[in-house]
């Protein structure tokens, strides 16, 4: 009995070792990926799917992620530790080259901010981003255009990222897919060696090959939506998971 | 009496196998503050590096207020000369150290927001960067030492709690200091790096 207790108080202590404790003041982590959350809904339909699909392009052909977040307020806190604190919370960029980006706008408090993931730093200074915020984004901020000023900055950085980091074919997602896969095909396999031996095993062929035929199609009919998803997260259509980029508080920002 | 013993130690043994928290993780959890620690000097080293740009630049502008500026200097010479080996430290070390970078904080907050007041230095393209750089060295430094001090205090956890506490002592792992608020920075009038007077 006692010993009993004290194996618990072991277990309990063991899991307040590994559990962390987590803030609740931070927006949930997309997934799959968000590259335009607008929670502050500054941009117009169109203007976020554009540039969603911009950012998703971006990511495709570099595996770089900018990611822009709009808050109503940050409520009293730094906005430059509120980016860097939500950037590492979310991994943005993939976690060997660090390569994210968090473009933070908080229109009621008039600030901005703008984090570069840490292996951005070396290109992304905060030289050069305290340049792009004085000449193209605070001034498109000033007349209210959001989505211009936005769109600038991003495309201000793309410019000065570009060559700087390719997409990685071997990348682990990758890997994990073509294990998914491997699972998949495995599964297939079994299914239709149980289905072949209802099949053989059935007494009256025609009804259950038909009945069974039915299912089958409905199974690979799955399948196929299934493959879409994965290739998606293989780096087809769709942007991927944040893949556990670190920000090290390098970035500028400002008000307007 | 003899075979209690034995029960005794080779509970001791398995408890070390079974938890999560065994040698292994205080080797690793020593490791990540180590690591972390080096991050923390490499932002305040940044913080250092920056400042003898920043202060010929306000030299330029000729009626600057000298005092303030003489302090920047002072405190960051003083900062510069204390050099800390954290795995050794002992809380007395840490809080001189934290406080000299403290006051160097202090002083650089002063000089910026009194900066405010001189309109060619707000014009002035190579200023501007310079404050950009500081502002983002400062976030460095607070997003680093926020760091330090969650691993610190999830290691210390670790060898404080049952049953690391009887055995970390003897394989050398000693509790480490986090960072205390910081004193001087809290006295120093909040810069705000706003952008808005150019």
């Amino acid at each position: 009995m006692g010993k009993f207790k004290l194996r618990l108080l072991f277990t309990i202590l063991a899991w307040l070792c590994l559990s962390g404790i987590y803030s609740q003041t931070y927006p949930a982590r997309p997934e799959p990926a968000i590259y335009v959350n607008d929670l502050a809904n500054i941009f117009k339909d169109y203007e976020r799917s554009e540039m969603e699909q911009m950012l998703i392009d971006y990511f495709d052909s570099t595996s770089t992620q900018i990611v822009v977040v709009t808050i109503p307020s940050l409520e009293g806190m730094d906005a430059a530790q509120y980016s860097t604190e939500l950037g590492e919370k979310w991994g943005i960029g993939q976690a060997n080259k660090d390569n994210g980006v968090l473009f933070m706008v908080a229109p009621n408090d008039r600030k901005m901010y703008i984090a570069s993931g840490r292996g951005t730093e070396e290109k992304l200074t905060d030289v050069f981003l305290g340049r792009i915020r004085d000449n193209y984004i605070l001034p498109e901020f000033k007349s209210g255009n959001f989505y211009n000023g936005v769109r600038l900055g991003i495309l201000q950085m793309m410019n000065r990222l570009s060559g700087s980091f390719v997409k990685d074919e071997k990348s682990s997602a990758g890997a994990e897919i073509s294990i998914f896969g491997i699972i998949i095909i495995l599964l297939i396999i079994l299914f239709l060696s149980w289905l072949f031996g209802k099949i053989s095993n059935s007494v009256n062929y025609g009804e259950t090959f038909s009945g069974r035929g039915y299912n089958g199609g409905g199974f690979w009919g799955s399948g196929g939506s299934w493959g879409g998803g994965g290739s998606s997260w293989g780096g087809g259509s769709s942007g991927g998971s944040f893949g556990g980029g670190s920000f090290g508080g390098g970035g500028a920002g400002g008000s307007w | 009496m003899k075979k209690s013993t034995l029960f005794l130690i080779l509970a001791a043994t398995f408890q070390m196998l079974i938890t999560s928290c065994g040698y292994n993780d205080m080797v690793a959890n020593r490791e990540g503050v180590d690591k972390q620690w080096a991050n923390v000097q490499s932002a305040y080293q940044r913080r250092l590096d920056l400042i003898p740009n920043l202060v010929s630049t306000v030299k330029g502008e000729a009626n600057f207020e000298q005092e303030t500026l003489t302090k920047v200097v002072e405190a960051r010479a003083s900062a510069t000369q204390m050099k800390l080996d954290v795995s050794k430290a002992t809380p007395e070390q840490m809080i001189q150290w934290q406080q000299a970078q403290g006051q160097l904080g202090a002083a650089l907050g002063r000089l910026i927001s009194i900066s405010e007041n001189y309109p060619n230095l707000q014009a002035n393209q190579g200023f501007r960067e310079l404050r950009d750089q500081l502002e983002g060295t400062e976030n460095r430094i607070n997003t680093e030492r926020n760091r330090f001090n969650e691993v610190v205090a999830e290691y210390n956890t670790l060898i404080k709690s049952i049953p690391q506490n009887i055995y970390a002592g003897w394989f050398g792992f000693t509790p480490r200091t986090p960072f205390q608020a910081d004193a001087a920075a809290a006295a120093a009038p909040k810069v705000d790096f706003g952008t808005e007077k150019k």
